[in-house]
């Protein structure tokens, strides 16, 4: 675990989420992340690795605890389901990620190009497979630019071509402009892909079980680009 | 089995399918003004005029006599009302919906006002407000407005709550929130009240204007009553009948399409 230096962009320092009935589901869990750092969280499924996203993202308050973010940064965040308005196209629901800006629909529809949906700008999500329309929801997150990024399974719909095509987008930026990641997923592919770090999530009430750096591979991974 | 030279000849029967559409959807209305004619033709009683004869009047009110004007200030009165109940009824409707607090206050004056007959509401507008315009549009606006509440209430309580926490994580500025999310979430609901609510409110405000108005399609209804005169109450009723109807079918259907397309 890093400790909690001047240099992160996020410490969580969570002592207790507990489920409406007072049962614990989350104990201590602490940790860091750094900028232009990638840190993946792993664990069995309904240990709570989507309600620690959902904290982090600001979706749930009610916890025993503390989150601090440095510089206040933007936040993206892609959830396990694409969450698109189904009245607004396409190119609407990914500039709604830049909430009024100017050239919202030019940057929007430069963000689809980017996941590979070019042709789907003025499609409505319901034409949309499940893969495409959580592609526009990638883009969505990716338009505005963010710091920090949160992904919560975001690769579980795609193939593998086009998650392929998203992960290098995402570490593009991870590295060209220092954007921090925090993402959930069961797939190693993800973690060995794109992780700095790697943390695994057990036990019950579920607590940080083990860190392990993927650093060297990252380091490898990263050689040839 | 048909034979080849025999498909042509049946094609030039068969009627393109925009006319086989105006006709199924004109069908309905065909028979019952044919049997309207048939049975008044059979019974030649003024009691019951023929179609005919109530389209002449109409026709003839219309052009020379006061239809226009009563049919102006009954459309006045039913748009004013409509839009008053709509409008404060979606807002308490949404916050109703929101707030299961403020819903444990107000459901039970809804619960109320939903059993008052708009006939009593009337009466007592009049005598509390006076027989004035104030009076009618109260009366008529409060008959229709727990109508409102109870759909868009409904609407509310049925939100996504996974498109209200991206709409959060997003920081979606208050006009985002209303205009992409609220609004269309709610379209559904808002036109279902709408549709309700006009062919409601113009059966009302025929109600108040003949209890207490001295104008209006209702007060000519009032009017033509005591004369028995059947031709000029089937006149002013039908003609106000069709405007509300080309609104429900030209205006809403329009909306219904425009805030459904993405559902094609």
């Amino acid at each position: 675990m890093s400790a909690a230096g001047n240099a992160d962009l996020l410490l969580l320092d969570l002592a207790a989420k507990r489920w409406p009935g007072g049962q614990s589901l989350l104990g201590r869990i602490r940790f860091s992340v750094s900028p232009g750092e990638v840190v993946a969280i792993s664990g069995p499924s309904g240990c709570g690795k989507s309600t620690l996203l959902s904290i982090l993202a600001g979706l749930d308050r009610d916890f025993e605890g503390h989150v601090t973010w440095r510089g206040a940064p933007r936040v993206g965040v892609v959830f396990q389901t694409p969450r698109l308005l189904p009245w607004r196209t396409a190119a609407e629901n990914v500039a709604l990620g830049l909430a009024g800006h100017p050239d919202g629909k030019v940057r929007a529809r430069r963000a689809l190009a980017e996941v590979g949906l070019a042709e789907a700008a003025e499609v409505y999500p319901s034409r949309l497979s499940v893969g495409m329309a959580q592609r526009v929801a990638i883009a969505r997150a990716l338009v505005a630019e963010p710091g920090f990024l949160l992904l919560d399974e975001a690769f579980a719909s795609l193939d593998e071509a086009a998650a392929q095509r998203v992960r290098s987008s995402i570490l593009e930026r991870v590295e060209a402009r220092g954007m921090s990641v925090l993402m959930v997923t069961h797939d190693p592919r993800d973690s060995t892909a794109m992780a700095d770090r790697l943390l695994l999530l057990g036990g019950a009430p579920t607590r940080l079980l083990e860190l392990k750096s993927l650093r060297a591979q990252v380091r490898l991974r990263r050689q040839p680009r | 089995m048909i034979a080849a030279g025999l498909v042509p000849s049946l094609r030039r029967h068969t009627l393109a399918p925009a006319w086989r559409g105006w006709i199924a959807r004109s069908a309905p209305a065909l028979t019952i003004l044919l049997a309207w004619q048939v049975v008044s033709t059979g019974l030649a009683s003024p009691r019951l005029p023929t179609p005919a004869a109530v389209v002449a009047t109409m026709g003839e009110e219309a052009l020379h006599g006061p239809l226009l004007y009563h049919l102006g200030v009954t459309l006045l009165r039913v748009t004013v009302s409509f839009s008053l109940a709509m409008a404060v009824g979606t807002v308490l409707g949404i916050a109703m919906g929101s707030s299961a607090r403020l819903n444990r206050w107000l459901d039970p004056w809804l619960q109320l006002f939903l059993t008052i007959p708009a006939m009593v509401v009337a009466i007592l507008a009049y005598v509390w407000l006076g027989l004035t315009e104030t009076a009618a549009i109260v009366a008529v606006t409060l008959s229709k407005l727990p109508n409102v509440v109870v759909i868009l209430r409904e609407g509310r309580r049925r939100h996504d709550r996974e498109l209200a926490d991206m709409a959060h994580a997003f920081r979606f500025p208050p006009r985002n929130l209303v205009f992409d999310l609220l609004i269309p979430e709610l379209a559904p609901f808002l036109l279902a009240a709408a549709r309700s609510g006009l062919s409601l409110v113009w059966k009302i405000v025929l109600l108040v204007e003949l209890l207490g108005r001295s104008s209006g399609i209702g007060f000519q209804l009032n009017v033509y009553f005591q004369m028995f005169d059947m031709t000029r109450v089937l006149a002013y009723a039908a003609s106000f009948m069709l405007i509300i109807l080309a609104i429900d079918s030209v205006l809403l259907a329009w909306m219904d399409r425009r805030v459904s397309r993405w559902q094609r």
